[in-house]
């Protein structure tokens, strides 16, 4: 052990070994200014494109993998939007499992034009809390019906 | 030539070259021979040295004279160094030759080598040091720099750069002892 730490003690051991090489200050200059003032100056636009590369191709890959996915799952079918379900209270409604005294009292009372006219002039309703009114306590086919009436 | 002197032909209109041109011309023999002692050969201290001044140019604008020229360009040749050797431990995990194999043959060609047969088996333990153990090491034992002045260039604290260069003499000492 005494024998390795006193090799490294050697002052010898601290010069440089190397040398430089004959003429190599000018040839380095030579490739400096080569490398420096050859080339085309970057514009700012071409500095970014070249710092922007590498995560630009990242997002690609990702992109690219993504679509696959995305085909993959549409060719199975797996993708496929469901339609919006119809509401099925009103399904329910019309194949008469279910029935509603005041839907029934309020669907006549749709068809009767001028109740439902006198019933709104009554009230003093504007035309906006008339359709507010209207979406708030119609199904789908009531509110449709209502709409041809009214024309 | 002083670097303030330097410093003065390049704040000249029209000078930046000219200045550029005396930097090379005297700073190159003392970064060419600090990386020379890192790396495996001739022409990787001299692609290190290209990037260096590349650096340089392109820094020399903004620089703020807080250091003198010459330490704060020997900080980017040291980085730059860092960087090289990094990237060659990472090129040499995969390559087909051993690391040390290259090493061995690129140091017996060499043709501008003036030590001896000592310094020899000594430059070849310290290839085989980590790339930052390598840097300390050098840094320390051969340019006799003080930790607070490596902690400035590299980073970290000077604890750490202590226990970095222990291990480093260790594994030097114990490299040398095989090879006896």
């Amino acid at each position: 052990m005494r024998k390795e730490q006193d090799i490294l003690d050697d002052e010898r051991l601290r010069q440089n070994p190397f040398s430089v090489p004959d003429g190599y200050v000018p040839e380095l200059e030579e490739k400096v200014h080569r490398r420096i003032f050859a080339e085309e100056p970057l514009t700012p636009l071409a500095v970014f494109l070249a710092r922007a590369k590498a995560p630009a191709l990242l997002a690609l890959t990702f992109c690219i993998i993504f679509a696959m996915g995305y085909g993959v799952l549409s060719l199975t079918g797996t993708a496929e939007s469901q339609a919006v379900p119809s509401s099925g209270f009103a399904d329910l409604m019309e194949q008469g499992y279910i029935h509603s005294d005041f839907i029934e009292d309020y669907y006549d009372h749709i068809h009767t034009e001028t109740i439902l006219e006198d019933t709104f002039a009554a009230m003093e309703m504007t035309s906006e809390m008339e359709e507010e009114i209207m979406r708030y306590i119609t199904l789908n086919d009531i509110a449709e019906e209502y709409e041809t009436s009214i024309e | 030539m002083d670097s303030r002197d330097i410093l003065d032909i390049y704040e000249q209109p029209g000078e930046q070259e000219h200045a550029f041109n005396l930097i090379i011309r005297e700073y190159s023999e003392r970064l060419y021979l600090s990386i020379r002692r890192m790396v495996r050969c001739h022409e990787d201290a001299d692609d290190i040295l290209q990037n260096t001044y590349i650096k340089v140019w392109n820094a020399l604008p903004v620089f703020r004279g807080d250091s003198s020229l010459y330490t704060w360009i020997y900080k980017i040749a040291i980085n730059e160094t860092l960087s090289f050797l990094k990237k060659e431990k990472l090129r040499s995990m995969f390559s087909m030759t051993g690391h040390e194999e290259t090493i061995d043959n690129t140091r017996e060609g060499e043709s501008f080598l003036d030590g001896n047969e000592l310094s020899l088996k000594l430059h070849k333990a310290v290839m085989k040091l980590p790339p930052k153990q390598r840097t300390v090491f050098t840094m320390k034992y051969f340019d006799e720099m003080k930790y607070e002045d490596i902690a400035d260039i590299l980073g970290g604290t000077t604890g750490s750069l202590k226990a970095s260069y222990h291990h480093a003499y260790t594994k030097i000492t114990e490299s040398l002892r095989k090879e006896d």
